[in-house]
């Protein structure tokens, strides 16, 4: 098991506030939207495309390079856009998955909104994209699972 | 031996709200299901194409049974062999 932890640095606010702005607006507008999958379905599918822009960056920012594992790809992720503070690697029954914790761009626990029992966690989503893109063409889509709760646990299978 | 096929034990509504908090694709299956079903591996395949363009990611077969598979376990969806 490897656990990575990240410090919170105010500096790199925005986009984090931009997110979060995103997940709360998606849940207090789903139904002027008529959101089909509820707002955590759209936030899925904005967050993916998010993530593939993030990746994209961080390529031509030549902080990752194509072929980096996923392990080092996320850890990455998390110093560099604040992602959570408190990130874990463990392989479970053979395969390899990542729970975050603490995690910094949450609607609800950091941004405060009252979300009447919905989610919209952008976490799965930023990772999927980004894991995605730097493997190449028309990769597959890791197997994905959020607990949301007392401590949310973002659970997605990743190559080791 | 015809490949199996798979059919809701609630209805959409019902299990959409119960998993609110679930990723889009295993949200998608179980709607396809409960709505539609019997259907087979196949035709959910099908049902996840325009979702599959949505995010620009391959939805592959594998993926699927997976999530079908975790549905079966949950109660929420059964195989008709």
């Amino acid at each position: 098991m490897a656990r990575f932890f990240s410090r919170k640095d105010p500096a790199k606010n925005y986009l984090n506030k931009a997110i979060i702005g995103l997940g709360a607006g998606l849940v207090k507008s789903q139904k002027i939207l008529n959101l089909s999958f509820g707002p955590q379905g759209a936030m899925d599918i904005l967050s993916i495309w998010i993530g593939q822009e993030l990746a994209k960056e961080l390529l031509a920012q030549k902080k990752i390079k194509v072929g980096i594992s996923d392990q080092d790809l996320i850890s990455k992720l998390l110093d560099e856009i604040q992602l959570a503070e408190d990130l874990t690697f463990e392989n479970v029954e053979g395969k390899s998955s990542v729970t975050i914790q603490n995690c910094l761009i949450c609607p609800k626990k950091v941004g405060g909104y009252d979300l009447d029992g919905d989610t919209a966690c952008p976490v799965g989503g930023i990772l999927m994209g980004a894991l995605t893109y730097v493997k190449g063409e028309s990769p597959s889509l890791p197997n994905i699972n959020l607990k949301p709760g007392e401590l949310c646990k973002i659970s997605l299978d990743v190559s080791p | 031996m015809s490949s199996p096929t798979y059919s809701g034990l609630i209805s959409s509504e019902e299990a959409l709200e119960r998993e609110k908090s679930a990723f889009i694709l295993d949200k998608a299956i179980l709607r396809a299901i409960c709505e539609e079903g019997p259907l087979s591996l196949e035709d959910i395949r099908v049902q996840t194409l325009p979702l599959e363009a949505a995010i620009g990611v391959k939805i592959d077969l594998p993926t699927i049974q997976e999530i079908i598979n975790k549905y079966i376990k949950q109660g929420l969806i059964w195989e008709n062999k």
